[in-house]
């Protein structure tokens, strides 16, 4: 089982989250891409150090998190404010 | 008797030749390098000697043959699409299934054992029609069943489901099949090895370069290969090779896990899929349950199992056969899978000119290991997608031209 | 003849009780204590199974599951693992995979077919003609297997518990016991887990006349007894290694999920088997096999018996065996250069030494080992008989968890196996594991790990080193032995010789991992923990590399099979109910789940369509009354609310006006449709909006991300479970309310599509006016807690006007007259707004809405187009949600929803259509699930009530 301490809500398993699909809000201009079908759909999915949106349905909060995605350790979860 | 089997028999210390090569150097150039020792690379390999003539190719791994995703997946092979793209892809697939043991001289084992998609609510019941019209007009053998049917066909499943979310009907998709997949990845390395392709084991690729004519080389941990034409075929992986040339592309990689349990004596001769309680099970024949669910929620570059896997797996599973408490869970294991936006595969040219992709398999593409190497091989030949590929191409995300198999966001493997 | 000896007084068994079981329809007894494999062998029961594939009789090998010779099965349970379950009373034991039992198993004729399945002999054939293969395949299907499992038996499932600890120390043996005595001198919270009944492990029988060692044994026990801190959990096994040290140890009562800061692995080693022929025989036996049988049990499995060594160490266990009561006649010592006063201590003992310089084989009699052919060191051929041969060849470690944990192994070529190399951070190995023998050192290797330990998890320590690794051998560098004839076993489960070894490696199948799948070396129940070791020796002597240089294959959970029912933990289904659904059941519902609710289809009598006419009639004509509590009900308070919309949803909220609603959907960034619902404007930043019921969940989820994201002051909550709601719809609903209601109805004061705050029955309500049926109707949202009391007063108020309840498919049938979509019946995971008509209310020109961008793009190429149909005949026709729609024998389309229009009298309904496929004339050709064609014709939306004129009650009343 794979656990953190987080703030708030204290030490949980990660499997009482869900992830957000759309990580960064949808900005009023596209910058520089592609095409929008790129933007939309392209990904980066290599092993690194990922900041994700994860969502805690029993206390209703998000957080920012931190994460390794080759091993799956967390370094960092903050509530995202709001 | 097989007279293979007699000469085992009667000569002394037979064995049959290598079925591989296992050349220690690399040379200096070849036509065609294709990374990724699994099952598709190495049926590309075998279609690009066999259709093409071409035979000055590399094939690279950065482990074993067959030990990726051709190894770790649960051996359904199936065409009950949603799309006509989808299910002419699989069904080619299928017909070509039928004969490899024949072409390839190996059994693969391929055995027809009908495949029901369960479903659990009349939404889920919808969809499968979807699926069978569909597969019906295309001449594909699927259709809604309904639960005194399901019982004919698997009479130790509990319709009512224990309780809950009871069995409503299923798509039945008779030709729904298995095979031994390691027996494929072999079978075509054999081919292959013997129309002079190299197969390199543990010679796993650092880098790739490019020039204006397009992919120059490959380098590997071995030295470098001058090559115009690279096939990747690493799922689980792509996005790293891909990125080898800055290609951009939708995949995204999620852990898949499977078990199996003791061996028992056969009591199910079906393809059990539930997507309500995501799982499936068949039973192999050597008598173990093999079992799957869906892929873990998050991202993540690693084979490791975990224990919520196989837990709520089995949590599940006695919904549907309450029998088995007492039976074993006796291996677990973990794979990648290569994920895009529309559930279907990434295939065809990229960007570079020369670099090809065989990508995007979502729950591992065993069922497409023949046909997507012959696609390949006919589209690294002629420099073109084959027709049969041609909606799989990279760049329908930026043109918004996706695959409609997300239409149906139904679970299946 | 009994082979159990007097009594001992650190046996296991209890002599008082016996317990009486029966093994192939024979009657057996035993002592409570036994395990299956001891008490039948205690009965000279040897032959206790059959192997995989050539039905070879198999006795006891390990007596501990290292291997999976002793597989039993009763009428409800199936391979049963003799070495380690106890015997019940009254049970009836069978063998598994035998054809008509054990002793005369028809399936042991196979043995005459073995050179004909040679390694991989079934890539190799029945594959051609392609015709037989199915045959074949059933014959091998019907081979295949162990146990049978029995589908009568019942569901049971056990319970999983969580324990968290500081040290968890895997193995009660003499180093796990020491490390475990050295930690209760710390304040940390340790957890000791061994597999057996009692702790001690080898201390028990490899060490019984070891007084230091017995000593050690009880102060041990002592310590940890006494020690507040230390908790034992005995007859569990440590299944697996996970992420953040989370270990499962099984038990008989289920599974404990511990979670350790550090954990000291004192696992042992496996005893390995020699390789040579016939080395399978019932009566061949590891030598670790009979410490355990006759110090556990009291149990010899033989009269004569014979040490097979081949390491160090084995004199003294031959002698301590001897000392015990076992008759050992000779050891065979396969390691030439033994120590010279090793041999004296053993002829003292009456054992006589000889040096083997090859074992030839081991000849059977009636399935039991008789005789023991070797070629002695001067090259004399020499027969023994006996019927006890015990191999101590030398030791894998129990090392799986580790691997699994990130350690890497190395093999060492003073002690001539394999030993940790690298420990992840927290994780400690120690004895026989850590590749230390000697029993003192075993005790002092347990001290160093607790210390390290406790350095680890920032304690105070007192400084212990670790003893230094012996620069001699307890394992045999190759214990195998090849014969003309074969049948030398590497792998007991599998039936793998070594020839099936040097085939698969001459047909290419070189690496370890290779070698594993193409033979299933280490494939079968025990996992390879006694043939793995083997099978790299040999591996690595082919390849002609250090053993080392093999490596060994990734070794998955779990350590042992583990039941489905104790994985499956005990289960916690969850399910809402609508405040209403006592109203429901009183009022005769057919429900369907719907996610987690239970929603009411139909209501009452008569078959399907007679209810769902019925209840389409009350709406039309009177006045219905349906419950949407499971609709997703959202408030939002703050100055930002409406920014938070505009984001949200694609459409404008500028002209949204106080007391007003408005139709609301959002798509996710690729533009596709995801949710859709109401949102009414109550006051300056307070919105109530609903979503469906499926998507409530996710949609208060999206709005939360939304409003952080873009730092909005808003305030969202969410109401789903608070709040009930009940539609009253039908001409007559406004006589029903206006009984009940604090506030005047007429469309000038609450117009349609109005919103407003009022009593009902005295109930604080909020009162939506609504037209999702087509009809003048109320949403009136209420409190969970007096919704029950609403439902019973409104149902009272209209019973004058005929007023029924009405479920979802009378509701989808009125709103499909209306030509009101149900998203995700109607729209699947690709469609976009522009597909379903629904572009306007999509705003392009606001600034920034998720979606927007790809909108953009779809909005001038749009695929597939929503159309409706209506058939010509005037009877219902047999079309299905799903069926497809055929243009010039293309599919073109589907149906997405089609009914039986009682106004129309006709069969009408939506189909989602390809852009490029949209009929010239106007007919589009559907085919059904029969496979007969029915052209419909296209129609125009609504087909109820173009002009909405049923909204307003003026006219309503005019026109009746």
């Amino acid at each position: 089982m794979n656990y953190f301490d987080f703030p708030v809500i204290g030490r949980r398993s990660i499997d009482e989250f869900t992830i957000g699909d759309d990580t960064l809000p949808e900005p009023s201009v596209l910058g520089n891409v592609q095409s929008t079908g790129n933007w939309v759909f392209d990904r980066e999915s290599t092993p690194r150090k990922a900041t994700e949106y994860w969502f805690h349905s029993s206390s209703q909060l998000w957080f920012i998190v931190e994460r390794n995605t080759e091993t799956d350790e967390i370094f960092s979860a903050e509530t995202l404010s709001g | 008797m097989s007279i293979r089997l007699l000469k085992h028999a009667f000569i002394e210390n037979y064995a049959e030749p290598c079925w591989f090569n296992t050349p220690s150097t690399l040379k200096d150039t070849y036509d065609v390098v294709i990374i990724g020792a699994g099952g598709h690379g190495l049926a590309c390999a075998h279609y690009l000697a066999q259709d093409h003539g071409i035979t000055n190719v590399a094939v690279l791994d950065a482990s074993y043959l067959g030990g990726g995703n051709t190894g770790r997946n649960t051996t359904i092979i199936r065409s009950n699409y949603l799309t006509p793209e989808g299910v002419r892809f699989y069904d080619a697939s299928i017909q070509l299934f039928k004969e490899l043991s024949l072409d390839l001289e190996t059994n693969i084992f391929y055995s027809e054992r009908g495949h029901y998609t369960l479903a659990h609510s009349s939404a889920t019941l919808r969809t499968a029609r979807w699926r069978a019209e569909v597969n019906k007009h295309l001449g594909i053998k699927s259709e809604v069943v309904g639960t005194d049917e399901i019982s004919r066909g698997c009479p130790e499943l509990r319709i009512d489901c224990g309780g809950s979310h009871a069995i409503e009907g299923a798509l039945f998709h008779a030709p729904g099949a298995v095979a031994r997949h390691d027996a494929v990845a072999w079978g075509y390395a054999k081919s292959a090895s013997a129309r002079g392709i190299e197969i390199h084991q543990h010679t796993p690729v650092i880098g790739l370069e490019k020039d204006s004519e397009g992919v120059s080389a490959v380098i590997t941990n071995k030295g470098i290969i001058k090559t115009r034409n690279v096939l990747s075929a690493v799922a689980g992986h792509t996005p790293t090779v891909t990125g080898m040339l800055n290609i951009k592309s939708p995949i995204e990689i999620f852990p898949l896990q499977a078990c199996v349990t003791e061996p028992i004596k056969p009591w199910l001769d079906t393809i059990i899929v539930s997507g309500s309680l995501h799982l499936y099970i068949s039973q192999s024949s050597r008598g173990e349950l093999v079992m799957g669910a869906t892929l873990d929620p998050m991202e993540l570059h690693s084979r490791r199992s975990t224990l919520g896997f196989v837990t709520s797996l089995c949590d599940q599973i006695l919904d549907l056969f309450p029998f088995l408490s007492g039976v074993k869970i006796n291996r677990q294991w973990g794979g990648m899978a290569d994920m895009t936006p529309d559930f279907a595969p990434i295939m065809g040219t990229s960007p570079v000119k020369g670099f090809y992709i065989d990508a995007g398999w979502g729950t591992w593409g065993f069922k497409a290991t023949p046909i997507s190497g012959k696609t390949m091989a006919s589209t690294i030949a002629n420099g073109i997608n084959d027709p049969l590929i041609q909606s799989f191409n990279l760049s329908r995300f930026g043109d918004f031209d996706l695959v409609g198999e997300k239409g149906a966001a139904a679970v299946g493997h | 003849m009994a082979r159990r000896l007097p009594t001992n007084p650190n046996e296991w068994i209890d002599r008082k009780q016996s317990i009486e079981f029966s093994f192939e329809g024979t009657k057996f007894s035993g002592f409570a204590g036994d395990t299956i494999s001891s008490a039948l062998l205690a009965s000279n029961q040897k032959l206790l199974g059959r192997s995989f594939k050539y039905h070879r009789p198999r006795g006891v090998l390990s007596a501990a599951n290292h291997d999976a010779n002793v597989l039993l099965e009763t009428s409800d349970k199936v391979n049963i693992r003799g070495d380690v379950e106890a015997p019940l009373n009254g049970h009836e034991y069978y063998a598994v995979n035998t054809i008509g039992g054990l002793k005369y198993d028809a399936g042991r004729f196979l043995k005459f077919l073995s050179a004909l399945l040679p390694v991989g002999f079934y890539y190799k054939a029945f594959y051609r003609p392609r015709f037989l293969f199915p045959i074949w395949e059933k014959l091998i299907r019907r081979m295949t297997g162990l146990g049978r499992v029995n589908t009568k038996n019942k569901m049971w499932r056990q319970d999983r518990k969580q324990h968290f600890c500081d040290v968890l120390i895997v193995g009660g043996g003499p180093s796990g016991l020491a490390a475990a005595e050295t930690l209760s001198r710390s304040e940390l919270q340790v957890l000791l887990v061994d597999e057996n009944i009692f702790l001690g492990g080898t201390l028990g029988y490899q060490h019984p006349y070891s007084e230091s060692g017995s000593a050690f044994h009880k102060n041990a026990l002592a310590t940890i007894q006494n020690s507040k801190s230390i908790k034992c959990l005995t007859e569990h096994f440590a299944a697996g290694f996970y992420y953040k040290k989370t270990i499962p140890l099984v038990g008989p009562d289920g599974i404990a999920e511990v979670h350790a800061k550090s954990i000291i692995f004192a696992s042992g080693a496996y005893e390995q088997p020699i390789v040579f022929r016939n080395n399978d025989l019932p009566g061949v036996m590891l030598l670790s096999a009979a410490e355990r049988l006759l110090h556990r049990y009291s149990v010899v499995g033989f009269d004569v018996g014979i040490v097979l060594g081949a390491n160090s160490g084995s004199y003294e266990r031959a002698i301590n065996l001897k000392l015990a009561g076992a008759n050992i006649v000779a050891i065979v010592d396969l390691d030439i250069e033994a120590i010279s006063d090793e041999k004296e201590a053993a002829e003292k003992h009456g054992i006589e030494v000889i040096y083997a310089k090859k074992i030839i084989e081991a000849v059977s009699e009636k399935n039991e080992l008789s005789h023991f052919k070797i070629l002695t060191k001067d090259g004399v051929a020499r027969t023994m008989k006996c019927d006890g041969l015990l191999m101590a060849a030398g030791w894998a470690p129990a090392s799986n968890l580790l691997v699994q944990a990130g350690a890497t192994l190395d093999y060492s070529d003073e002690l001539k196996q394999i030993i940790p190399a690298k420990m992840p951070v927290g994780l400690f190995a120690a004895g026989q594991l850590n590749g230390i023998h000697e029993l003192n050192q075993k005790i002092q290797d347990g001290r160093g790990a607790a210390a390290e330990a406790l350095m680890f998890l920032n304690k105070p320590s007192e400084e212990i080193s670790r003893p230094e690794r012996e620069n001699r051998a307890y394992s045999h560098p190759y214990p195998i032995q090849t014969h003309d004839k074969g049948k030398e076993f590497v792998d007991f489960d599998e039936d793998i010789q070594i020839t099936d070894l040097n085939v698969a490696w001459r047909e290419g199948f070189k690496s370890v991992e290779l070698m594993k799948r193409y033979t299933t070396i280490g494939m079968g129940p025990s996992q390879g923990k006694v043939s793995n070791m083997n099978g790299v020796r040999i591996l690595a002597e082919l390849n002609k590399k250090p053993v080392g240089v093999i490596g060994t294959t990734t070794p998955r959970p779990f350590t042992y099979p583990v039941a489905i029912g104790a994985l499956a933990g005990r289960r916690l289904r969850r399910y809402w109910r609508s405040p209403l659904h006592d109203c429901h059941i009183k009022a005769n519902g057919h429900f369907e789940e719907a996610g987690l609710w239970l929603r009411s289809m139909t209501y009452g009598t008569g078959d399907f369509n007679q209810r769902v006419e019925r209840e389409y009639a009350t709406v039309r004509h009177a006045v219905g009354i349906i419950d949407v509590s499971t609709l997703g009900k959202i408030e939002l308070f703050g100055s930002d609310s409406v920014k938070l919309l505009e984001y949200a949803y694609t459409c404008s909220f500028e002209k949204l006006t106080k007391g007003m609603t408005r139709y609301i959907f959002m798509t996710d960034s690729s533009g596709v449709l995801v949710d859709d619902g109401v949102a009414a404007y109550l006051s300056e930043g307070h919105f109530y909006i609903t979503a469906t019921s499926s998507h409530a969940h996710a949609v208060v989820k999206q709005l939360r991300l939304f409003a952080a994201q873009l730092d909005l002051n808003v305030t969202i909550i969410d109401r789903t479970r608070q709040v009930g709601a009940i539609n009253l719809a039908g001409p007559l609903s406004n006589k029903v309310l206006e009984k009940l209601a604090d506030q005047p109805l007429d469309s000038k004061t609450f117009p349609y599509l109005g919103v407003r705050d009022m009593t009902v029955n005295g109930i604080q309500s909020r009162v939506m006016r609504v037209g999702f049926v087509g009809e003048l109707g109320y949403e009136i949202h209420a409190p969970a807690n007096s919704l029950k009391n609403l439902w019973e007063a409104l149902y009272r108020a209209g019973k004058e006007f005929n007023i029924r309840p009405f479920g979802v498919e009378a509701q989808r049938l009125l709103r499909l007259e209306k030509g009101h979509l149900i998203f995700g019946q109607d729209t699947d995971g690709m469609t976009t707004p522009y597909e379903v008509n629904l572009g306007w209310g999509v705003k392009l020109s606001k600034e920034r809405f998720l979606g927007r961008h790809s909108l953009k793009e779809l909005k001038v190429s749009v695929a597939r187009k929503m159309v409706a149909f209506r058939c010509q005949a005037h009877d219902r026709v047999e079309i299905e949600e799903c069926n497809l729609i055929i243009h010039e024998n293309d599919i073109a389309g589907r149906i997405t929803s089609v009914s039986y229009s009682p106004y129309c009298k006709a069969t009408v309904g939506l189909a989602m259509l390809d852009a490029d496929s949209l009929p010239a004339d106007d007919i589009i050709m559907i085919k059904t699930t029969s496979g007969e064609m029915i052209p419909a014709q296209v129609a125009t939306l609504p087909f109820y009530d173009p002009k909405n004129l049923r909204q307003d009650e003026t006219t309503l009343e005019s026109s009746s």
